[in-house]
């Protein structure tokens, strides 16, 4: 006997939705039951490694103390995704002091005028030695463009993103403070002085000759 | 109700002193009372429960901040509602924007008041209770049209327009699996109908024949379509309308759309448990005497030496896990961390949680004790009552269930398949089964 085309596609087509409602309902149900959780659980998982150890960061680790217990990254991650931030990733820029030689480049390469940077003279050192080095991290937008030029790599990228704040003016850091500050702006102005003395010197010389 | 205030009315003589109308207007109080308050939590869970596994079927882990695994989230969302700027547009109809979700709530609340929760608990076993039940189900449709109309919104429009469509026609095969159901119980009444089902469960109308099987499928599909579930959600669908007949709407009055619709998964479930799942019935136990039977051996059995046997079984591994959790609470001062890092310092509030089960059940058992001799008693009033409260409880949130897994798997239909699956295979199918159960009634009935 043949069934009609019509009667038949009727029923052809209750089956079909009924058999892929069904599949589809499994496959959800795997998932939602049986698969590995995906969830980076940002601030209780870890996703540094351990807090980052970068020194070059400004006196505190997280530029906001308020988030300091929030980040204690207790958990270690189980799902399958890579939680760790990149090596590579342009976090907050770090600021290595001994190696910088105030050369002014990275102060003139910034396209925002995010970085300020002031040298002075010291006696015993062949290049500048930086007294400011300021930067406003709430202007600065990761172009890179200073960690390109710099000659020395005394300005980098690190790893570290919690930036988050309720002030604005919290992100405006000064890498250079204190004592060693007051200790190069005192050898600077000796130098000056000496300098001076000297130019003096000759001046008499010149005036006797 | 009317039971309870006879009741009352006979047993006390403060009761007496109030008046008939004012013992039922203070039951009707209480009852309702303590019915939003049930609708108001089932809808909050169900909500939890939704998100949940949404993040499930995601792969990901859904609320698990407020409260213990997020359980609280559902407060905290709606004291957000509540909190938030209550916007209505400046072109709007304000007084029918304005009752329009409170019509929609009111749908969905008064089919509580014939939804039972046992044997006797129930507000009220109308005798026409189930037409009473498809009755106030239209009530969404006049809020939902009230609320896009009011809008002045075109989305919000069409997404009323849609919703009347489609409710007024999926009330048809709705309707017609009821009919089914009424037709095999040979009455309205709801209670009527769960006791028709009496005697385990191949007498539940789900497995008594082919076409009230078929029924309870027509009766699911319609009744998703009815709440605006997915795979039926066109009125709300966020793709074409953004978000449907409740676009304008914020603060609690969005809330109300929310609760119903949620609430509305929990009567949807109700009825399909009662229809067909044999109500508030347990599995295996056929009879409320059987229960009874049951409840006094249990107390017996219990009212013996088992209870100091099972309070120290429980007090065990409660101690156990409580001498565990303690090492992870010993602070290093100097290094800021936890004396013992183990893991399980990551488990502790696991280990506590269920220290704290296991101490809990130990102290419920230890409180056997002094009523030994009363135990057999006091089981036989649980399982008559409580235990029915949670089977039916426990059926409808699997139906629930199945509900939220459908809208998290199913893709949305097109408004034509919508009608076509409505009209051309619905319908049709349920008449089929109408009259299927008819015969099949007089042959084997």
């Amino acid at each position: 006997m043949k069934v009609p085309e019509g009667i038949r596609k009727y029923f052809q087509n209750i089956y079909e939705s009924v058999t892929t409602i069904a599949v589809g309902m499994w496959i959800t149900f795997k998932t939602a039951f049986f698969e590995r959780k995906v969830t980076i659980q940002y601030p209780s998982h870890d996703v540094m490694e351990g807090r980052p150890k970068e020194a070059a960061l400004p006196s505190h680790t997280s530029l906001n103390p308020t988030f300091e217990p929030l980040l204690g990254a207790s958990q270690k991650y189980r799902g399958p995704l890579n939680p760790r931030v990149a090596d590579r990733y342009r976090g907050l820029l770090g600021y290595d002091e001994p190696k910088c030689i105030s050369c002014l480049l990275c102060e003139q390469a910034c396209p925002i005028g995010v970085i300020t940077v002031k040298g002075v003279k010291i006696e015993g050192r062949k290049t500048k030695a930086p007294v400011t080095f300021i930067i406003d991290y709430a202007k600065c937008m990761f172009c890179g463009l200073c960690v390109e030029v710099c000659p020395t790599d005394a300005i980098f990228f690190t790893r570290q993103f919690e930036g988050a704040t309720y002030d604005c003016r919290n992100l405006i850091r000064e890498f250079i403070g204190g004592e060693l500050r007051r200790e190069r702006l005192k050898l600077a102005e000796e130098a000056r002085k000496k300098a001076a003395e000297d130019r003096k010197e000759k001046e008499d010389e010149g005036r006797s000759l | 109700m009317e039971n309870l205030v006879d009741e009352l009315l006979r047993e006390f003589w403060l009761f007496q002193r109030i008046g008939s109308i004012g013992t039922a207007a203070l039951v009707m109080l209480v009852c309702g009372v303590a019915v939003l308050n049930f609708f108001g939590l089932i809808g909050g869970l169900l909500t939890f429960f939704e998100r949940k596994l949404a993040g499930w079927t995601n792969s990901r882990r859904g609320p698990n901040r407020v409260g213990p695994y997020g359980l609280v989230q559902f407060v905290a969302d709606g004291l957000k509602l509540v909190l938030k700027e209550d916007i209505i547009p400046a072109a709007a109809d304000r007084s029918y924007f304005k009752f329009a979700p409170y019509l929609v709530l009111l749908g969905t609340t008064l089919s509580f008041v014939v939804i039972p929760f046992g044997p006797t608990l129930i507000i009220s076993d109308l005798n026409v209770g189930v037409f009473y039940l498809l009755a106030t189900g239209s009530f969404t449709v006049v809020g939902l049209i009230m609320a896009g109309w009011a809008s002045n919104n075109k989305w919000s429009l069409l997404g009323g327009m849609r919703s009347a469509a489609q409710i007024i026609s999926y009330e048809i095969p709705n309707a017609l699996a009821i009919l089914l159901v009424v037709l095999m119980s040979g009455t309205m009444s709801m209670q009527g109908i769960i006791r028709a089902q009496a005697g385990g469960m191949h007498h539940w109308f789900l497995f008594s024949s082919p076409f009230s099987f078929l029924a309870f499928c027509i009766y699911f599909i319609s009744a998703v379509a009815e709440i605006n579930r997915i795979p039926f959600d066109i009125p709300e669908a966020e793709s074409e309308l953004v978000a449907g007949y409740n676009i304008e709407y914020s603060g609690m009055r969005f809330g109300a759309f929310f609760a119903a619709e949620f609430g509305n998964i929990y009567v949807v479930s109700a009825v399909a448990v009662t229809c067909f799942f044999g109500g508030w019935q347990l599995p295996m136990l056929g009879e409320t005497e059987d229960l009874g039977r049951v409840g006094a051996a249990v107390g017996r059995f219990l009212a013996g030496p088992a209870v100091l046997m099972l309070v120290m079984i429980a007090a065990a591994p409660c101690a156990f896990l409580a001498w565990k959790a303690s090492r992870a609470f010993i602070w290093d001062m100097r290094r800021k961390r936890p004396l013992f890092p183990s893991r399980f310092v990551r488990l502790n509030s696991e280990l506590l949680f269920l220290a704290f089960v296991f101490a809990s059940m130990a102290l419920f058992l230890a409180l056997h004790l002094p009523l030994r001799s009363r135990l057999p008693v006091i089981y036989t009033l649980i399982f008559v009552y409580l235990l029915p409260f949670l089977a039916f409880f426990a059926k409808a949130m699997l139906i629930s269930f199945v509900i939220l897994w459908w809208r998290w798997t199913l893709p949305r239909l097109r408004v034509d398949q919508l009608m076509g699956v409505c009209w051309r295979y619905l319908i049709p199918i349920g008449f089929v089964c109408l009259v299927g159960q008819g015969v099949w009634l007089c042959l084997f009935g």
